[in-house]
């Protein structure tokens, strides 16, 4: 505390010599002149005293035929007049930090985590269409109703966390893992849902629970039929139909379609060597834009460009809208070869078990296959016939049924 | 002078005050306190002379010097070896 107060109200170290040293510090006792840390150098004093002691001190160094010289000056004041003495400088400092102050009023990045199936552009979009975007106040955003219209207007998300990190918006969502049905709409309903099929093939299964069946087993359909009607319709007693009662149609229905497979493979393919020469170029980006700074052509044929950028930013939070990095530009050489009988059988099947792999991942049955390999000087052929099952169906708004006016009328009769 | 000392003494007065005694406080040899002193008289390093009411209060030692003083009171801080009144 004491050593703020000497600092704020500044002091000088003083050399004191002459006739009577002891005289002069009675005097600036009985003077009220502060006076700290006396020390004897044997021929002469030191001494720490407040500026206004300093200049109260010549009548009484006059008195006592002493002589006085500053050794250094400290605290505040000093400090202040040596700033004033530098105008561009506090200028600049004064300017950085009211840019400082005004930069991290704004949001500088946005920063989205945990989304799988949503990109982040339509994220990104969406908060561009409700008005969050970099380069916005921070005071113009409200957390927790965006919070609440990313849960809302997203179904597949069911939890969001929304957190300013310094000037950087970081926005945490997790998706659910569960599929996702639709949501039913009353206006739809009070039309009903058809089911029908995706796909021509055959049915070879089918279970209504809800709904009206119009296939049975074995019976060929065509993509668009209607499998299941979701109008069930109610009788007058003279067997016409009164009015239809409109339900969400469900079954589980299996369809068994054809499909045909072709898989190419040529023989000679161009393989990159890269010959290890490598140009890399300083990039300076901002905003959007990039900015490389070499002026002479790239000397090489062929070459890839991959680019390593990072965002300015200042104490880990403050995002800077500037980026810096490296373009690495590598060389390669093309290299024409041949595969080998055994590479190319492992090309055709590892391509082969990821459609496999896919129908499966699907929920499609493969009821019969046919696979054939055909060899030729500059490709292989796999054909593979398949008998696919599959639940093939999609739900769509029924039809709207016309009663006829007359029917009705008499049936009210 | 004695009737003064006396009235003090039997009043239970506080004795700087009233009869301008010099009140020194040494904590170990290292540190020194004075009050009620009227001035200083010499300073060096070795020996520091303090002028009292009634008598000269000197101060011996090695590496003294006044770490403050206003004038009611001082500090002095070294390695005091004695301490006698002149």
């Amino acid at each position: 505390m004491l050593h703020w107060i000497q600092y704020v109200r500044g002091y000088v170290t003083v050399k004191v010599w002459g006739y009577s040293v002891e005289r002069l510090l009675n005097l600036c006792g009985n003077h009220d002149i502060l006076v700290w840390g006396i020390e004897d150098h044997g021929d002469y004093h030191t001494m720490h005293i407040s500026i206004d002691g300093f200049f109260a001190l010549k009548p009484l160094l006059k008195k006592t035929g002493t002589r006085v010289a500053v050794l250094h000056r400290y605290g505040l004041p000093f400090f202040m007049s040596k700033m004033l003495a530098r105008k561009i400088f506090v200028a600049g400092l004064i300017c950085c930090i009211l840019f400082w102050c005004l930069a991290s009023r704004f949001i500088w990045d946005i920063r989205i985590e945990g989304n799988l199936s949503l990109t982040e552009d339509v994220l990104l979009d969406y908060l561009e269409e409700h008005g969050i975007h970099t380069a916005m106040k921070k005071s113009k955003l409200q957390i927790e109703p965006l919070e609440q219209s990313l849960r809302e207007d997203y179904d597949l998300i069911t939890w969001t966390s929304v957190q300013l990190q310094g000037n950087a918006l970081l926005i945490r969502i997790k998706e659910n893992d569960m599929p996702v049905y639709e949501a039913e709409e009353p206006e739809e309903l009070d039309r009903g849902m058809d089911l029908t099929a995706e796909k021509d093939g055959v049915v070879t299964y089918i279970i209504t629970r809800k709904g009206v069946p119009l296939v049975t087993k074995g019976q060929s359909v065509q993509a668009g039929d209607v499998l299941v009607s979701g109008a069930i319709p109610v009788y007058n007693e003279d067997a016409t139909v009164r009015k239809y009662q409109f339900v969400e149609a469900d079954a589980d229905i299996t369809l068994r379609y054809g499909q045909r497979i072709t898989l190419e493979e040529p023989v000679v393919y161009e393989e990159k060597l890269y010959t290890g020469d490598t140009i890399t170029i300083p990039v300076f980006g901002m905003g959007d834009r990039a900015l490389a700074f070499r002026l002479t052509r790239i000397p090489y044929d062929y070459y890839d460009i991959s680019e390593e950028k990072q965002p300015l930013r200042l104490l880990d939070h403050l995002y800077l809208p500037f980026s810096y990095g490296k373009r690495m530009i590598q060389e390669y050489e093309i290299a024409v070869k041949k595969h080998t009988d055994e590479e190319m059988k492992a090309l055709l099947l590892e391509r082969w078990e990821k459609i496999i792999a896919t129908l499966d991942e699907k929920g499609v049955q493969i009821a019969k296959k046919n696979v054939t390999i055909k060899k030729n000087e500059e490709k292989w052929i796999l054909n593979a016939g398949l008998l696919l099952e599959e639940s093939a169906v999609k739900r769509r708004p029924s039809r709207t049924v016309q009663i006829p006016q007359e029917e009705t009328s008499q049936a009210g009769e | 002078m004695r009737s003064r000392e006396l009235i003090v003494e039997s009043l239970k007065l506080p004795k700087d005050t009233m009869l301008g005694a010099a009140i020194v406080t040494v904590t170990g040899n290292r540190e020194a306190f004075v009050e009620n002193y009227k001035g200083i008289l010499e300073y060096t390093t070795e020996s520091i002379v303090l002028q009292g009411k009634n008598a000269k209060i000197c101060f011996e030692g090695k590496g003294l010097s006044i770490d403050y003083y206003t004038n009611e009171d001082m500090k002095i801080s070294g390695k005091i070896d004695a301490l006698r009144y002149l």
